[in-house]
């Protein structure tokens, strides 16, 4: 499918996105930890994939904005227009973020409104990791650039 | 112990575009505003800027600092983005803790955060909220 931009009179309020898988990988828990200057390692005890807890490197519950940006929940044949930014973040970290761990994000529109010329989108996101557990809950709301 | 009033422990740390840069690698978010100058040039920015969710790892590491794992398991964090961060910019964190309660058998702590710049501008504030494990 060809790539286009997801304008914002194309969003419905209530317009549900299709579940956004990502692998976080140690290569990607590296180059956050270093983007943001904290290469500490830190540990958690968490759950195994067959139920037993261990003790696992986890990552900065804010490596969240990898997978929660508006980009990365569109469809991968749609973008955000060019200049867009973000206006407001919350997150409910649940549960620890691992490497090799993989995140499922399921996300809606929950409000758009033009205020003073610019475009804001709130969209809504849960994600949950490979055990089926629910590692956080959130909102964001984002200026479309167009 | 924590108290109310007591000041988070403050981070500074200078933005470069090699943060930037690896921010994107690390999140596959290469929006022109953040890595092409020539397209950044001819925004209201003026230039490009650093990721939001980069700034909210400075955050993330002065709460971890504090609280530990009551922040990576059972952290809230509620920002709203004021100001961009350029490329060579100080960006500090900061914040106090505002009340503190108990539930659920953990004690809680809500504090206000925020981060600024090196002119004592706001980038972002908000408030969060860390457990006892």
């Amino acid at each position: 499918m060809e790539e286009r931009e997801l304008l914002f009179d194309d969003l419905l309020v209530g317009q549900e996105f299709p579940t956004s898988t990502i692998e976080i990988s140690e290569e990607v828990v590296t180059k956050y930890a270093e983007a943001i200057g904290d290469t500490t390692v830190r540990k958690a005890e968490i759950a195994s994939d067959d139920g037993s807890a261990v003790s696992k490197v986890v990552a900065h519950p804010t490596i969240a904005g990898i997978f929660t940006r508006p980009g990365r929940l569109l469809p991968s044949h749609l973008k955000m227009p060019p200049g867009s930014v973000q206006a407001e973040q919350s997150y409910e970290f649940l549960n620890p973020i691992a490497a090799g761990d993989t995140m499922f994000t399921m996300a809606r529109v929950s409000e758009k409104y033009i205020r003073k010329e610019r475009k804001y989108v709130g969209i809504t996101f849960s994600t949950i990791n490979q055990r089926g557990e629910t590692v956080l809950r959130g909102s964001l709301i984002g200026i479309w650039g167009r | 112990m924590i108290q109310i009033g007591d000041a988070l422990p403050t981070i500074q740390k200078e933005v470069t575009k090699g943060d930037i840069q690896r921010y994107a690698e690390a999140s596959g978010d290469y929006n022109p505003l953040h890595v092409d100058e020539e397209f950044a040039r001819n925004t209201p920015f003026g230039g490009i800027i650093a990721h939001g969710f980069l700034t909210l790892g400075h955050l993330s590491q002065m709460m971890v600092n504090v609280f530990g794992e009551g922040w990576i398991r059972g952290g809230t964090l509620r920002v709203k983005f004021i100001a961009p961060v350029k490329p060579g910019e100080i960006v500090e964190t900061g914040g106090h803790v505002t009340d503190i309660f108990e539930e659920n058998g953990q004690k809680v702590f809500i504090c206000e955060i925020f981060c600024k710049n090196q002119r004592g501008e706001n980038i972002l504030v908000g408030s969060a909220r860390a457990c006892s494990l």
